[in-house]
């Protein structure tokens, strides 16, 4: 991150978004009778260019996020601003407008690649559909994508079904590329490959983004790979952010007892450092995101929690280089 | 110390299929499990490393499933030759299994104390209320809290986690001398599957079993591990102590996965390297070493011979015609 990007103001700025989703009883009559809290008041952006991870396990929430930034859910509340334009609020018409300029990469590439279609026909669809691209400059334009993917542009003419799970997520990342994004939303893009094929398409979304500038919100489980791929990294639990920071400090110095056990937990293939590792051992389960538990929402599972965790909920607070933690307990750096 | 032999595999050869739609999914496999011993199987999917462990539990569905060869003695038991008589007898006591979803060997319409009985009325004759003390102290001891009331539950009343602590007690009910787990952590989130594998880890020194943990996470194997076979395409490439296959990786195959993985405790680099092309589909596998195609030292002898098994130390094989060109670059190859 070079310092004029640093200055520049942020292309994607999320404030205090909230996504719950109704709990009804009722067939005829629906009451609602609560509400699945699955994002609850999360804040952060990204800069151009840069590469914001959002890791947590499943239920935090972190897809939720992914899908409601491009407003495929409808936020319950909350800012969301992409290049100062707000999307929380927008018109379906404005939406349809600024739709290009934000895509998003799917975990399932069985799924998201429609088996009916042409390799070609689900690249330039949504293209051709936006006018961005013309008819007769179809062809060409899928032949340079399919490259820029890796692929032979000769696979245009051919079904999903031909190709193996690397090479459908190649086509699902040619697809959203159609569109010239400045933002894409990676949901778990290499959780549901071979482990062989993982590094292809982490390198693959590398160097596209060094080469067009992209800037992306990764959404991953695996931990390792996040830091690979992120300048920063947001922790989530049941639907808040627990801690963010550049990836470097995150790894080196989290200070939310969630991100230590977290990064404790994930195995490193090295059995010489796996013998010597200290792991910290959470007991019990994520609580369900629709009844959280009252003060902070890891009193339940935190190993060094005490009354006023249970009783106050901790803001996530600034500790100083952009280090946001929301834990009662965090102690301010050593240095500091 | 030499420990007692408890399962030994010679030559498994398992098909699929008939005539010219065959294929082989397990060729050639062998290798041998000493008591108390803990050996994880790696390789990616179709590589055949469930299919190895369900021929010798006599799970593959027959037809189209053919184990065409091999033996697999436990306890001078042929487990491939056997009827289903005794086959049965020894499963659910002697040798007992865990899978990725719980719900494979859970019974959803039956509570979760019933299906514990159930085994022990089966294999050990104990009734009433010692079966159901010794249920409540089997869930107890998997670390299901509040076990005794918690055995009227029915599964879907556990969350994930506790739903593969309960199928892992079912699996110890009758006090097994193998186990064999097939990816039971793949499905959790960090935090739970740390949990499991400390359970399961604790569970194999106390009860003295021998474990055959299948996965595709060479960091749940650093882990969990003293040996290590890799499977690719249906074969063993190679055999080694946890410790050298870290070490001192000997064929391309595990020295390409192993260079990769993005690791946690390691400063991020640029680029990972990776193994190019992709897995390859199991009928139409290549007549030679079925890596040679993404190998980047592969010659033409690769592509037309299989690779015999050659010692690369003590207790360490792999099945390469490079391995003298491994050990002169030092396992540092050419990757893209």
């Amino acid at each position: 991150m070079d310092v004029t990007a640093a200055a520049a103001p942020p292309l994607v700025e999320v404030r205090d978004l909230k996504m719950h989703f109704p709990i009804t009883r009722g067939i005829v009559i629906q009451r609602r009778i609560g509400a699945v809290k699955a994002v609850d008041g999360v804040s952060f952006h990204l800069r151009r260019g840069e590469t914001l991870g959002l890791v947590g396990e499943s239920g935090s929430g972190k897809t939720t996020i992914g899908r409601t930034i491009l407003r495929l859910n409808q936020p319950t509340a909350g800012e969301i601003r992409i290049d100062g334009r707000d999307i929380a609020t927008a018109g379906q018409g404005d939406i349809r407008r600024l739709r290009p300029r934000m895509q998003m990469i799917f975990q399932d590439p069985y799924a998201s690649l429609n088996p009916r279609l042409t390799v070609g026909t689900i690249i330039a669809e949504a293209a051709v559909h936006h006018g961005i691209l013309k008819k007769r400059d179809r062809q060409a334009r899928v032949g340079e994508l399919l490259e820029t993917v890796g692929l032979d542009p000769a696979f245009a003419q051919r079904y999903p079904h031909e190709f193996s799970g690397g090479q459908r997520q190649r086509i699902g990342i040619a697809r959203a590329l159609a569109l010239s994004p400045d933002f894409i939303v990676c949901d778990e893009p290499i959780a549901a490959l071979d482990v062989s094929i993982q590094a292809q398409v982490i390198n693959l979304l590398k160097d596209l983004q060094g080469r067009l500038g992209l800037t992306y919100l990764f959404i991953a489980h695996d931990l390792s790979v996040v830091r690979h791929i992120s300048d920063r990294i947001a922790v989530m639990y049941l639907g808040k952010i627990v801690e963010m920071a550049d990836s470097r400090t995150l790894y080196h110095a989290p200070k939310h007892p969630y991100s230590q056990a977290l990064l404790s937990a994930v195995p490193i293939p090295d059995p010489k450092v796996e013998k010597q590792r200290h792991r910290i051992m959470l007991t019990g389960d994520l609580p369900s995101p629709a009844n959280p538990p009252k003060g902070c929402n890891f009193c339940t599972r935190c190993p060094i929690a005490e009354e006023i965790c249970r009783r106050e909920e901790p803001p996530l607070i600034d500790h100083g280089d952009g280090h946001q933690v929301a834990c009662h307990f965090a102690k301010p750096d050593a240095s500091a | 110390m030499a420990a007692q032999l408890l399962l030994s595999v010679d030559g498994l050869t398992t098909s699929f299929g008939r005539g010219p739609d065959k294929v082989r999914a397990v060729a050639d496999m062998s290798f041998d499990l000493a008591e108390g011993e803990v050996l994880a199987i790696v390789g990616e999917s179709g590589s055949g490393k469930s299919v190895t462990m369900r021929s010798i539990m006599g799970i593959i569905p027959m037809p189209p499933g053919v184990i065409e060869s091999g033996t697999a003695f436990f306890d001078g038991a042929d487990l491939l030759a056997i009827d289903e008589e005794n086959l049965r007898r020894l499963r659910g006591k002697d040798i007992a299994m865990v899978f990725q979803d719980a719900m494979t060997s859970l019974n959803p319409v039956l509570t979760v104390g019933r299906q514990i009985t159930e085994v022990l009325e089966e294999h050990l004759g104990m009734t009433g209320k010692a079966a159901r003390d010794r249920a409540i102290s089997l869930l107890d001891e998997v670390g299901i809290p509040d076990a005794a009331h918690r055995i009227d539950e029915y599964p879907h009343q556990f969350s994930g986690g506790m739903r593969q602590r309960a199928m892992i007690a079912l699996a110890i009910a009758c006090g097994p001398r193998l186990l064999i787990a097939d990816e039971p952590t793949t499905a959790l989130d960090v935090t739970i599957q740390a949990q499991i594998i400390d359970l399961v880890v604790g569970l194999q020194t106390s009860h003295d079993m021998g474990i055959v943990w299948i996965s595709h996470d060479l960091g749940v194997v650093a882990r969990i591990a003293q040996k290590v076979i890799v499977m690719y395409a249906g074969r063993v490439v190679e055999r080694a102590t946890v410790e050298d296959l870290f070490d001192a990786p000997a064929h391309p195959y595990t020295i390409g996965l192993l260079a990769s993985l993005p690791r946690l405790d390691q400063e991020p680099g640029e680029h990972l390297d990776s193994i190019p092309g992709q897995p390859p589909n199991a009928s139409s596998l290549p007549p030679g070493c079925a890596f040679a195609p993404r190998c980047p030292l592969a010659t033409e002898t690769c592509r037309v011979e299989v690779p015999p098994v050659i010692t690369v130390g003590d207790g360490h094989h792999a099945a390469c015609h490079r391995l003298d060109e491994v050990r002169r670059r030092e396992g540092r190859l050419p990757w893209t």
